[in-house]
């Protein structure tokens, strides 16, 4: 185990060695991307929400919203209930 | 740049759809080995991303799968992937083709499509294969029925956390991973590298691609695809079940000002497909098609085209001037109908797709001094009896590549470009 981490850690270092350190940018992106993520998980945790229902709650416009939703449910974060109008539900996937 | 490898074979392939992996397997169960370059991830080209496939409605990743599966593993199919031809000569005794293989950061050979380094990858990024429309990590296997299934680190994207190369059980993320040269001697080549759609912002009228409910005849795909990106069919701007969906007929097709003078053969179909898969699986919802003239021409379609009128989907024979939205986003088209005496009008839907058109996927072919018709798909010097002749002895083509045409008139091209293909190599005086 300690040998893998050292030769992850040392592949890392040659490669920011070689293109420079991660753009600023992108790390700013990618924290904005998971406290939005955060906000509609703890939006959800009171229990199943609609995504204008989850955007009014966190403030996040409805598209981005519905962007999060797709990769937690993508990833087994949330499962979504079915409408047939209207809009559907989202909630937490219980942990078995 | 990593060290160079030489290939041979008897006939190299460029493009894995549907047109590339039919040639493939004719010419390889004829006995000839085949490789076949593919530049995405997988396999399977366009038609492994679409719903169902007109005019019998079978599920098009059911009868893809097979076909990118007989291909993998048919012995004499080389397959290469995320690989890019870039140039291709003529020399006397057959070709000689250039290719990158572009990094994975993955040890193949080791990779046992686990995913587990998807799992742990904290960086969630569009996805291009929903055509933008979901959500995949900077570490991921390209879809579901991918072939090959390993995963793709997107270097551009990556902010190199280890967490992936950590929770690898076979140690195989590489993150130095560099570009391979590849030079492949074949003694003949079929070109099928099929098409784009016109993009979303030819038209100026049509809101420039800045319209969020408009969406791309391909992103409807996927919408309707069994694994789409929502899971359902819902609007993009805030994931409401639509209502009300129209689609805008000949959107990069048939008009002069985009350069696409062209009917592209496939769009009155697959609208009218995808029409009666939303009328299916949102049965509440009224669908519009605006068209100026209906083209059904092959087996079936017309049948097709009146069972869609028969299900209660809307035709309006009238040209669409405009698209615009309100602050709502819903979309407002201004319509011309083709009735005498009619004024223009507006009418609001959730949701609109374009019925974009096919054009060539690349403006020149690897150096070859092929001949290109006047919209850049690969000219026929013998259209009617030989479609698959390209002027150029030794060199094939296949698919949309030389013109618009639906998966069946693909399919049989193909098996006349392998046909073309195997008869070169057993007559021409090539060692
Ligand atoms: C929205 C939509 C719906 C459709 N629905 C239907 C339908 O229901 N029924 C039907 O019959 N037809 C349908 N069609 C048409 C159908 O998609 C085509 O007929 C078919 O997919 C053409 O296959 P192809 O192999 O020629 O091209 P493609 O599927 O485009 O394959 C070309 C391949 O070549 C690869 N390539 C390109 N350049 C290079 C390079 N330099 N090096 C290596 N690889 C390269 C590409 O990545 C791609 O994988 C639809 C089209 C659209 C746009
Ligand atoms: S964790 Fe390793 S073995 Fe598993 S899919 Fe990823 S790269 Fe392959
Ligand atoms: S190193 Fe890059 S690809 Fe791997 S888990 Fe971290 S962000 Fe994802």
């Amino acid at each position: 185990m300690e040998d893998k981490n050292k030769k992850i850690s040392e592949q890392l270092k040659a490669l920011n060695e070689k293109k420079g350190p991660v753009n600023k940018s992108l790390l700013e992106y990618h924290r904005e991307n998971t406290s939005k993520q955060k906000k509609v998980l703890d939006a959800l945790k009171e229990g199943e929400k609609t995504i204008p229902e989850i955007a009014s709650l966190t403030g996040l416009d409805a598209r981005e919203v519905l962007v999060k939703i797709a990769g937690l449910v993508k990833y087994g974060k949330l499962e979504i209930i079915p409408a047939k109008t209207g809009y559907l539900k989202y909630k937490i996937v219980e942990k078995k | 740049m990593n060290g160079k490898t030489e290939h041979n074979c008897d006939t190299l392939i460029v493009g894995s759809g549907i047109a590339g992996m039919q040639a493939a397997l004719d010419i390889g169960d004829a006995g000839f080995n085949v490789i076949m370059v593919e530049k995405s991830p997988s396999i399977g080209g366009k038609m492994i991303s679409l719903s169902k496939v007109f005019p019998t409605l079978d599920c098009a990743s059911c009868i893809t799968t097979p076909k990118m599966a007989a291909s993998s593993h048919h012995p004499r199919v080389q397959m290469m992937t995320y690989t890019e031809v870039k140039n291709i000569s003529k020399k006397a005794d057959g070709f000689e083709a250039l290719l990158i293989k572009k990094p994975r950061f993955v040890i193949e050979s080791e990779c046992i499509s686990c995913r587990k380094c998807e799992e742990a990858c904290p960086v969630y990024l569009e996805d291009e294969f929903e055509y933008g429309l979901g959500v995949k990590k900077a570490i991921s296997i390209p879809f579901t029925n991918a072939i090959p299934q390993f995963p793709v680190l997107d270097e551009e994207k990556c902010i190199r956390c280890g967490a992936c190369a950590r929770v690898c059980p076979k140690d195989c993320i590489d993150y130095l991973q560099k570009p391979e040269e590849i030079t492949v001697k074949a003694k003949s080549v079929i070109i099928a590298t099929g098409y784009e759609i016109t993009p979303m912002d030819a038209k100026k009228e049509y809101g420039e691609n800045k319209l969020i409910n408009v969406i791309s005849s391909l992103q409807a795909e996927r919408l309707l695809a069994p694994h789409g990106p929502y899971g359902k069919v819902l609007r993009p701007s805030d994931g409401k079940i639509p209502d009300s969906i129209a689609y805008v007929q000949c959107a990069g097709s048939r008009d002069e000002s985009i350069g696409v003078p062209y009917c592209s053969r496939v769009c009155c179909m697959y609208a009218i497909k995808q029409a009666m898969l939303l009328s299916g699986s949102l049965p509440l919802s009224e669908i519009t098609i605006y068209y100026m003239d209906i083209r059904a021409f092959g087996k079936g379609y017309e049948q097709f085209y009146n069972q869609a009128r028969a299900m209660g989907i809307n035709f309006v024979k009238a040209k669409v001037a405009k698209i615009s939205e309100d602050s709502q986003h819903n979309v407002i088209l201004r319509i011309d109908r083709q009735e005498e005496g009619s004024k223009p009008q507006e009418v609001k839907h959730d949701l609109v797709v374009l019925s974009q058109g096919l054009i060539p996927s690349r403006k020149e072919f690897f150096g070859l001094d092929v001949k290109l018709n006047e919209y850049g798909f690969i000219d026929s010097p013998a259209k009617t009896f030989s479609p698959a002749l390209t002027g150029i002895d030794g060199l094939f083509v296949a698919g949309v590549a030389s013109g618009p045409k639906d998966i069946p008139d693909t399919i049989m091209e193909a098996g006349s470009a392998a046909m073309e293909a195997l008869n070169y190599l057993k007559t021409a005086k090539i060692s």
